[in-house]
């Protein structure tokens, strides 16, 4: 099981890796983009770490829906309406528990990937987060049907994450600031999906440290 | 009255839109702004909370109905549909947002809200703004030169090091830029980091556009100014040029289209009917009417516009996949010539033109992705259809044909096969054949072909010509008039069709064609006779088929057997994966044809190979950015058992009473033999408590075409009864060379030292362990290559029907020391080149020396 503490300290574990991260993140989004997505980024979910030490202990719900909100007031730019609605459409799935397991926080972080598709309406290969959070997802719903713990399926979750932030590479954007460089955008790394995957290695480190269960 | 909310990333731009539109309607109109952020150091942004604040404020006021909210970019966008999301239901149902520009919008909708209007009359005020701005400035800048306008404007905005560079060429190509040349064009421009235009009688369009540059219909000696910016554009250029000079990769000399286009009159009884001769000889019987297959789409509004985009896009890939596997295909059969139609539809399809008129459909319409399909592509099919060069108008078919396939994987409409399948051998009369129709003719029913369009350049004739189907097109509208099962006659030497033929005229007819099937027959004489060597060992000559029915041709070419049946065939076309049942049904119909005839011949089934270039569009398979190196084959249908399983089921149960083998394709590790031994294991117990009968020994082998299975072939040997070497994809990952790739398709050679290496490991490491050893790739089918395979010691030789014949007689004038002798000296060599010249001269001189007994 996945405990709320866990989800708090995977969220601290995010802010933490974002900005120390935040220059790169700022340099990928100057070649392709408006160079301000990794302050916007760890502004954020330094926001969100601020918030939810005053109010600790809330069910899984609450927990999201703060995050979600806290992101799409203090982010300012696209990323924060897309991860915000990530974590809202992921606290509808997850509820009012206090510990998920693997397949149910699956199924929030799906609701969420699906959230940001809804509000992004990127597709796979639009070089944008969505081409870290599909193989993520996918490679954690494999890992989980395969019966794998939680430590190893959420690192799965990570690789395929990283892999997929890496195949942006090539691909050209066509969703986003991005996009307006048409083929100039190949060869770049996409912001979006460096921070998602930045994310997604919070919570596989934060599942791998050993846990108060 | 109609209250609007401006959204905007800068509090400044939206101060100033309000400072714009109050100067029009002073005040009159209620206007609220969410413009910038609270965020200190991110001032310029957008925040939801700030435009549901803007939104409620509105409609807190008594004199507001309604809220238009009007927005500039990116995260405006997503600010206002997250503030409607925190809306209550009774309030949302009184929001909408508006995509119309931002100034241009507020403005409009402004003054039509000021005089009363409703939401609606205010929506649609605010989206027609930019078409006045449109209209003025499109036709304005009509009266310019556009090219040198265009480029300078680029040129402003490029980044530093780029540049304009400028190239005139005169068409060469007899029939124009046609879909050929020109997908050559495309495929070539879109490889540079460079905007490549053309310009051609004053029309500039995108050198990347398929359908923009077909349809800008350049003919033969028309000049067309090609212009390229950006960083590579002198590399562009010269690339265009180099193909220019190359005649754009046509043969130069191209028989001129004869268009013969009768006049629908009655014709007298018995009078011949002239056409074009496109393939020789003599065919009567019953007339079978290919029908068109019209796809109906209703259109119908859609709730989730994005999940329908997605839906879209996923069709179109699943199309391009399709269409590179029939292009795989066709090249097999007729050559890679005739198979680059393919390719120019392929890129019709892709055509962001195209893609995004039926897009922008969908998000703006909220219409369903085939109606907004069917849309946009009959708007472009129109304007090929607009050309006055009769050649390049009737392209307008093939993008039909391609964008008839995407509906078809929207919609999940069947193909019925009985409107492809005539009942009897019969003379197939049709309009013009459409690549695909093409693809998927049942050939051993075809006794011949009448079209009503068409030239001597037309698919229908070349394809008739290299698959020896007598053909006569062009033959006019009266081909119109043509019954399902009327007795009519061809001569496809001579270019005449009888709709109506009499018994004198048969008669003389039937003296033609007996001369000429003695001539086919002599042709394939010795072809059912084994492949014996000169000093008695056999060779193995068997057949790659597609679809059961290939086996008819196979066995009539004299195949030995099956040695590759492509299963993905089963799996296009349609809209789910084909059933257990439905499978059985396919692999005991290839059996029974197989044992009617040979009554103890293998039939090698090969499971589903997708993934690299071959997509399902009922599958979600993941974007990767190296297919070919990715799942495919085997890895994909381990990771699918829903998908693998019923297929597994199928062959399992078939093999109960047929001589049925299995084989799995791109296999690298010896773990993947193990689970899928455990897999079959599994469900051999599950037939067994289903009752069903099941052949659990069923022989099993592995395709060899990664290096891994090379390198491991004496390991791998001990799991499996037998190999046979895939040389096609073998070759791209020895050499690491993509197939695909024109640029490196020197190192595509079948005759790489390196890859007969690879095959030599793989025989001694097969026979080592006492397992067969066959080879299906097209190598298998190049008669110049088959001494030294023999020599090599592979036992059996898979191929494409139509070379069986030349192979089984090569085999025959060979003795096993000779062809050892070929293979070691060939064995020795440092490149491709030298092997193939060695292999031609070993064909030239035994031509002289043998006399076939």
């Amino acid at each position: 099981m996945i405990t709320t503490t866990q989800l708090e300290a995977w969220l601290q574990r995010a802010a933490t890796l974002l900005d120390e991260n935040k220059e790169h993140l700022t340099e990928l989004d100057a070649a392709i983009g408006d160079a301000d997505h990794g302050a916007n980024i760890a502004r954020g979910f330094s926001a969100v770490v601020q918030k939810l030490a005053a109010q600790p202990g809330q069910p899984a719900r609450a927990l999201f829906q703060t995050t979600g909100m806290t992101l799409m007031s203090s982010v300012g730019g696209a990323s924060g309406m897309l991860y915000g609605n990530f974590f809202l459409k992921a606290a509808g799935v997850a509820g009012d528990r206090e510990a998920l397991r693997g397949d149910e926080l699956l199924a929030a972080l799906e609701a969420g990937r699906d959230g940001i598709v809804q509000r992004g309406r990127a597709a796979l290969g639009d070089k944008t987060m969505i081409d870290a959070w599909t193989p993520a997802l996918l490679a954690l719903k494999a890992a989980l049907a395969a019966g794998q713990p939680a430590a190893t399926a959420f690192r799965a979750c990570a690789t395929a994450a990283e892999q997929g932030m890496r195949d942006t590479l090539p691909l050209q954007a066509r969703k986003g600031r991005a996009s307006y460089l048409g083929e100039r955008s190949v060869g770049h790394q996409d912001p979006g999906a460096t921070s998602s995957y930045l994310i997604l290695r919070a919570l596989a480190d934060t599942l791998a440290a050993p846990s108060e269960i | 009255m109609i209250g609007l909310v401006i959204v905007s990333h800068s509090a400044r731009l939206a101060e100033g839109v309000l400072e714009l539109v109050d100067q029009m309607v002073q005040g009159d109109v209620p206007i609220a702004l969410a413009g910038g952020t609270d965020i200190a150091e991110a001032p310029i942004g957008t925040d939801p909370a700030r435009v549901s604040a803007a939104i409620t404020s509105l409609l807190a006021r008594d004199n507001v109905s309604s809220v238009l909210v009007l927005m500039d970019l990116g995260s405006a966008m997503m600010s206002a549909e997250a503030a409607l999301d925190f809306l209550p239901d009774e309030l949302r149902a009184r929001v909408f947002l508006c995509e119309a520009p931002l100034v241009e919008g507020a403005l409009a909708a402004a003054v039509r809200a000021r005089i009363g209007g409703t939401l609606a009359e205010v929506y649609t005020e605010a989206r027609g703004a930019l078409s006045a701005k449109t209209e003025q400035l499109v036709a304005w800048q009509r009266l310019l030169p556009p090219p040198d306008t265009m480029m300078e404007e680029i040129d402003a905005g490029a980044p530093p090091g780029a540049s304009t560079a400028k190239l005139t060429i005169v068409i060469p190509n007899q029939l124009g830029l046609h879909a050929r040349p020109a997908a050559r064009l495309v495929s070539l421009a879109a490889q540079f980091n460079a905007q490549v235009m053309l310009t051609h009688n004053a029309r500039t369009v995108s050198a990347t556009s398929m359908n923009q540059v077909v349809t800008l219909g350049a003919r033969q000696k028309d000049v067309v100014v090609v212009s390229a910016t950006g960083e590579e554009a002198f590399a562009a250029l010269e690339a265009i040029e180099a193909l220019a000079l190359d005649n754009f990769g046509d043969p130069i000399a191209v028989t001129e289209p004869t268009e013969i286009i009768a006049a629908a009159s009655i014709m007298e009884d018995g009078a011949a009917l002239p056409g074009v001769a496109a393939s020789e000889g003599i065919a009567y019987g019953p007339a079978f009417r290919l029908k068109s297959v019209a796809i109906d789409v209703e259109e119908h509004t859609i709730a989730d516009a994005t999940a329908e985009r997605r839906r879209l896009a996923e069709a179109i890939t699943a199309v391009v996949a399709q269409l590179r596997i029939l292009r795989s295909e066709l090249s097999r059969r007729a050559g890679p010539s005739e198979a680059g139609i393919f390719e120019a539809q392929i890129l019709m399809i892709i055509d962001r033109e195209l893609s995004e008129a039926a897009q922008q459909a969908i998000e703006l319409r909220h219409i369903d992705a085939a109606s907004a399909w069917s849309q946009a592509l009959q708007a472009v099919v129109g304007r090929y259809r607009a050309l006055d060069d009769p050649y390049l108008s009737r392209r307008a078919d093939d993008l039909l044909d391609a964008g008839q396939r995407v509906l078809r994987a929207l919609t999940g409409a069947p193909i019925d096969a009985a409107l492809f399948t005539p009942p009897a051998p019969s003379i197939l009369v049709a309009r013009e054949l459409t690549p695909s129709d093409v693809a998927r003719l049942p050939l051993e029913r075809v006794l011949g072909i009448v079209t009503a369009e068409g030239g001597a350049t037309s698919h229908s004739a070349i394809l008739a010509r290299a698959l020896g189907i007598p053909a006569v097109v062009g033959a006019g509208a009266i081909v119109a008039t043509i019954a399902d099962g009327q007795q009519i006659a061809l001569d496809g030497g001579a270019g005449q069709v009888w709709l109506a033929p009499d018994a004198s005229l048969i008669e003389q007819l039937d003296e033609r064609r007996a001369h000429w099937q003695a001539q086919r027959v002599a042709a394939r004489k010795g072809a059912q006779s084994p492949a014996l060597l000169r000093d008695g060992g056999a060779i193995v000559v068997s057949a790659n088929i597609n679809l059961p029915f290939d086996v008819d041709l196979a066995l009539a070419s004299g195949a030995e057997g099956v040695g590759l049946f492509r299963t993905e065939f089963l799996y296009l076309d349609r809209a789910a994966p084909p059933s257990e049942e439905e499978q059985l049904a396919a692999y005991l119909d290839a059996a029974h044809r197989l044992r009617d005839r040979l009554r103890d011949r293998p039939l090698v089934i090969r499971t589903l190979d997708i993934g690299g270039d071959k997509m399902l569009p009922y599958l979600r398979q993941p974007h990767e950015a190296n297919p070919f190196l990715g799942k495919r084959g085997l890895r994909y249908c381990l990771d699918h058992p829903g998908l693998f399983r019923p297929q597994l089921r199928a062959i399992l149960r078939a093999a109960a009473e047929h001589s049925i083998r299995i084989m799995f394709p791109m296999v690298s590790t010896w773990d993947e033999l193990v689970m899928v031994d455990a897999l079959i294991d599994e469900i051999c117990a599950d037939l067994q408590k289903d009752g069903l009968a099941f052949d659990e020994d069923i022989p099993r082998g592995i395709m060899i075409e990664t290096p891994a299975a090379v390198l491991l072939a004496d390991h791998l040997a001990r799991l499996v009864d037998f190999f046979s070497i895939g040389t096609n994809d073998l070759t791209q990952y020895v050499m690491a060379a993509d197939r695909g790739n024109a640029a490196v398709a020197g190192l595509v050679n079948a005759y790489q030292p390196a890859l007969l290496r690879a095959i030599r490991e793989v025989v001694e490491a097969g026979h080592a362990h006492g397992i067969h050893v066959g080879l299906c790739g097209e190598l298998a089918g190049d008669s110049h290559a088959t001494a030294l395979l023999v020599g090599l010691g592979i036992d059996e030789l898979s191929m494409n029907a139509p070379s069986i014949p030349a192979v089984k007689s090569r085999i025959r004038r060979l003795s096993r020391p000779d062809a050892q002798r070929i293979a070691a000296v060939a064995l020795e060599m440092n490149t491709a080149a030298e092997v193939e010249a060695y292999l031609n001269e070993v064909a030239a001189a035994e031509q002289q020396q043998t006399v076939e007994p």
